[in-house]
């Protein structure tokens, strides 16, 4: 059960992840860290055909590399959301990617923020993010909980809260990452 | 002999010259002089107008040599306003692809960059001859704030504080402008100062409305302004200048 989960707190962003790549019925492992973190300052989430989502996010990332030795600055956060969804709606006729993707990140002068897209070229900013079978449990539990002002000490526990209500609801279950953005770069916090 | 090297824009003369970008530049000498002045809340562009004919009519473009690029950047041009064209044609698609691509406006230095890319194109790849026209760009973008450049048709750019591109006496531009120029000038000196180093560049029976384009960019909030000054302000602006200078002297 694929899980991207990501929500804005006070001082940055929380992402969450599941930790596990199958096929079939088939759990092949469950150490898989699905969010890569991009110059420092941003947070990519990926979640679909594993093949699409390496080959995807190292396009990705090795193109914003190329952009920050060519000009000397890095993409702010809502250029690189742009960019990523100009790639994703060009391949769609051509040679669709199979990926969802939640972009989170902290710029200096604009602060935290944080962008929906998914593999058809869509691409929205929101507060909260969600993709695979968990949004049908998760959206109205943070319509419910969630408030940007949390702290983010609250939001992993509303993480809790929200892994909890999945492990309630979901036919099996497996691990989690979960990363936190702020101004002080990236940290990953004890999940499981 | 003499013009074994001159015919392509390609090859290297014995000396290590390329003659053809050499005559382009020469060229833009013959254009009027254009000054760009960088001040710490805003850019002022002021140039000479060469075509002026009593019949030509005016009032269809305000602007000769001024043209703006995008919400964010403006450039001047010296040289054969022709070329000049086909480059702010490529410089206006080049900024629009950009925000297309990112949803962020082009900072200014990849503007310059990528418009001298096709500048020296010409100078390697052999068209007939090179763009013959040097840019002030003036811009402001989030990494660096206001930003002057010029370039030249070589391709090679270079960020001012203050410069002038064209003219037969820009040396006499230069040394004005070293002379007089402040760091923490701001904007409406700039003009005062543009005037100053143009008048010092041509007769000076001429310094009117006619003869001369002025505008600048500025911010006001997170607004950036950019304003090309009417005939109207123009004569305004230079009476009240010149008083000043008279006041200066005496």
């Amino acid at each position: 059960m694929e899980t991207l989960l990501a929500f804005i707190v006070n001082d940055g962003v929380l992402c969450l992840a599941d930790a596990g790549i199958t096929r079939s019925i088939v759990k092949m492992k469950e150490d898989e860290d699905k969010i890569m973190v991009l110059e420092g300052n941003k947070l990519l989430l990926s979640a679909g055909e594993p093949g699409d989502r390496a080959q995807f996010c190292e396009y990705i990332a090795k193109n914003l590399k190329l952009y920050n030795l060519r000009h000397g600055y890095s993409l702010s956060t809502p250029a690189c959301a742009n960019f990523v969804r100009s790639e994703l709606a060009a391949s769609i006729r051509s040679n669709p990617y199979q990926v969802n993707l939640i972009l989170a990140g902290f710029d200096n002068d604009t602060g935290a923020s944080l962008f929906f897209l998914d593999y058809l070229g869509s691409l929205q900013k929101l507060d909260f993010a969600c993709h695979g079978y968990a949004s049908y449990f998760l959206l109205g539990l943070l319509d419910r909980h969630h408030k940007t002002t949390l702290s983010a000490a609250e939001g992993v526990d509303l993480m809790r809260k929200c892994v909890e209500e999945l492990q309630t609801r979901f036919l099996v279950n497996g691990k989690y990452v979960l990363k936190h953005i702020s101004k002080d770069g990236v940290m990953v916090i004890p999940f499981n | 002999m003499a013009r074994r090297y001159d015919q392509r824009t390609t090859i290297f003369s014995p000396e290590g010259r390329v003659y053809q970008v050499e005559y382009a530049m020469t060229a833009i000498r013959h254009a009027g002089a254009t000054v760009g002045i960088l001040a710490k809340d805003g850019i002022v562009l002021a140039a000479e107008k060469k075509t002026t004919a009593k019949l030509l009519d005016g009032s269809s473009t305000i602007s000769e040599k001024m043209f703006k690029i995008d919400e964010h950047v403006v450039c001047a041009v010296a040289g054969i306003t022709s070329d000049a064209n086909i480059l702010i044609n490529y410089a206006r698609l080049s900024s629009q692809r950009y925000y297309y691509t990112y949803q962020e406006p082009i900072p200014v230095e990849q503007l310059v960059s990528q418009i001298c890319d096709t500048k020296q194109g010409y100078t390697q790849y052999g068209g007939l001859r090179p763009f013959g026209v040097s840019f002030l760009y003036a811009g402001w973008d989030k990494h660096f704030g206001f930003q002057l450049y010029q370039s030249d048709p070589s391709g090679n750019f270079a960020g001012w504080k203050a410069t002038s591109i064209g003219g037969e006496n820009s040396q006499n531009a230069q040394s004005v402008l070293r002379s007089k120029y402040k760091p923490d000038i701001n904007y409406k000196e700039a003009l005062e100062l543009a005037l100053k180093v143009l008048t010092k560049t041509m007769d000076r029976s001429n310094v009117n409305s006619d003869k001369l384009e002025f505008s600048y960019f500025t911010k006001k909030g997170d607004q950036i302004v950019y304003h090309i000054l009417s005939p109207k302000e123009l004569d305004d602006f230079i009476k009240d200048a010149d008083l000043e200078n008279e006041n200066e002297d005496s």
